[in-house]
């Protein structure tokens, strides 16, 4: 048996040489291949995973916000409520307010009312009083009331000052003056009161006498600009006034009041 | 049939060079093996690779994953050289079921040239992985004395190796040769399918028992 050392050396050199051909052109490319495949699968893999993540994440999420629905619900309900118990306070208060005015204008128109009626009223039971009283006094007897009435009369003239005594006489040379009385005068009463009005004017008087029953009682001299009236219908009239003008400022202070 | 299956016979001289038969006909493999790779792998793609190709991956993906069993370790820096190794000896011991060609793995001297092969690869892997002086100190492990049986050991494995493959193949070329020239043309169809069978588990046993070796000389597995 004989061992060729060339041919040992041959064959292994021809062994290398052909692993160096099968790394070359078999080995490198199919591996490259196998681990781009791998490469492709787990980047399939990885966005899979990713994705799967994300739909946990997801998930998580909407169970997070599902968790949180009751709380937000309440949350909900208690603001609705808040808000409907502020407009129902706030409508309150305006109904109320609304109500409150109402019922001034009311009160205050019922005041008016009631002091306009007071006032008609009183009016009316003045009206009724001094008809009563002129009634009541129309069968007095008039006549022993008029002397004293014309006295009081001629008084008051000569109480007047001089210039109001020369207004009265209005520069005439005779003082028209009339005379009115309620009841027929007698020719001495009238005689005196000529005299006593001429010595007060200083100048001569033309007296006219007439008759006028509404005065009741009295006179009433007539003056050019001016009257002098001492009668019990200007005293009812007075005493009417001063009546409804007292009455009407106490219904006014009770309205205030 | 008529020469001696223990000598090699020159095919041609190149100077002082006697080129051999197993010489040129593992020449002749290596052509087809490294034109064969080129074509197939001509075309490959990552999406929906072709049956070439798929078989081509399984192959590669098949080997690398035995050798990482065996080694224990990432098969991708061996894969080349055990690669190689593997396909180039089933491929060779194939080679001879092919009428007129005879495997150059019946030849002592390719099973020893790739026994030669794995044990100074075996030796520069393992110095370049663990170092040299660590690498020499597992010699004399467990124990210094143990240094001359150790080495020996070495020399003698990787002599089985090539005694191993180089009987097995010759063995069953040589029967089915002496078969052929008594029995006549169909007889010897069951020894062929046989030593097809055989020529696959020689080329698996030559790599594993290689991987084994390097394993152990590069530290991943214990050393046998």
């Amino acid at each position: 048996m004989h061992i060729d050392g060339w041919t040992i050396l041959l064959q292994a050199v021809n062994f290398l040489i052909l692993v160096w051909l099968l790394h070359r052109f078999l080995y490198r490319p199919v591996l490259a291949v196998i681990a781009e495949r791998q490469a492709a699968t787990e980047r399939v893999r990885s966005d899979a995973e990713a994705a799967r993540q994300a739909a946990e994440a997801a998930s998580r999420s909407l169970e997070d916000q599902r968790a949180t629905l009751p709380a937000e619900r309440d949350r909900l309900i208690a603001a609705a409520r808040a808000e409907a118990e502020a407009e129902r306070a706030a409508l309150l208060d305006r109904a109320r307010t609304e109500a409150d005015h109402a019922l001034e204008e009311a009160r205050a128109r019922l005041a008016e009312e009631r002091a306009q009626a007071l006032g008609a009223l009183q009016r009316h039971a003045a009206d009724l009083g001094t008809q009563l009283a002129t009634r009541l006094l129309r069968d007095a007897p008039a006549r022993s009331l008029t002397r004293p009435l014309l006295e009081e009369a001629c008084a008051a003239v000569e109480a007047l000052d001089a210039s109001q005594r020369h207004a009265l006489a209005d520069g005439a040379e005779s003082v028209p003056v009339r005379l009115a009385a309620a009841g027929p005068l007698s020719d001495e009463d009238a005689a005196h009161a000529r005299d006593r009005l001429t010595v007060a004017l200083g100048r001569p008087v033309a007296l006219e006498l007439t008759e006028d029953p509404s005065l009741i009682a009295g006179v009433e001299l007539h003056f050019a600009h001016s009257v002098v009236r001492r009668s019990w219908k200007q005293a009812l009239a007075e005493a009417k006034e001063e009546m409804t003008r007292h009455d009407s400022a106490r219904t006014d202070a009770d309205s205030v009041a | 049939m008529t020469d001696s299956p223990l000598t090699t016979p020159v095919v041609f001289v190149l100077g002082p060079v006697p080129v051999t038969l197993p010489v040129v006909v593992t020449w002749g493999l290596m052509a087809a093996m490294a034109l064969g790779s080129v074509l197939a792998t001509r075309r490959l793609r990552v999406e929906r690779p072709g049956r070439v190709q798929t078989v081509l991956e399984l192959v590669v993906e098949t080997l690398r994953r035995q050798i990482a069993e065996t080694m224990q370790a990432d098969a991708t820096p061996f894969l080349p050289l055990l690669g190689t190794l593997f396909l180039y000896l089933a491929v060779a011991n194939l080679s001879g079921l092919v009428p007129g060609l005879k495997a150059p793995t019946a030849f002592l001297e390719t099973a020893a040239a790739l026994a030669l092969v794995v044990l100074l690869a075996s030796q520069a892997l393992g110095i370049r992985r663990r170092g040299l002086w660590a690498y020499l100190k597992g010699f004399a492990h467990p124990t210094p004395l143990l240094l001359p049986l150790n080495i020996l050991s070495e020399l003698t494995r990787a002599f089985s190796l090539s005694v191993r493959l180089f009987g097995n193949v010759m063995s069953g070329e040589f029967v089915i040769a002496i078969v052929l020239s008594l029995a006549g043309l169909f007889v010897p169809v069951p020894l062929m399918a046989l030593e097809l069978l055989l020529g696959l588990v020689q080329a698996y046993i030559f790599t594993v028992l290689a991987a084994v070796f390097i394993g152990g000389a590069v530290g991943t597995i214990e050393k046998g």
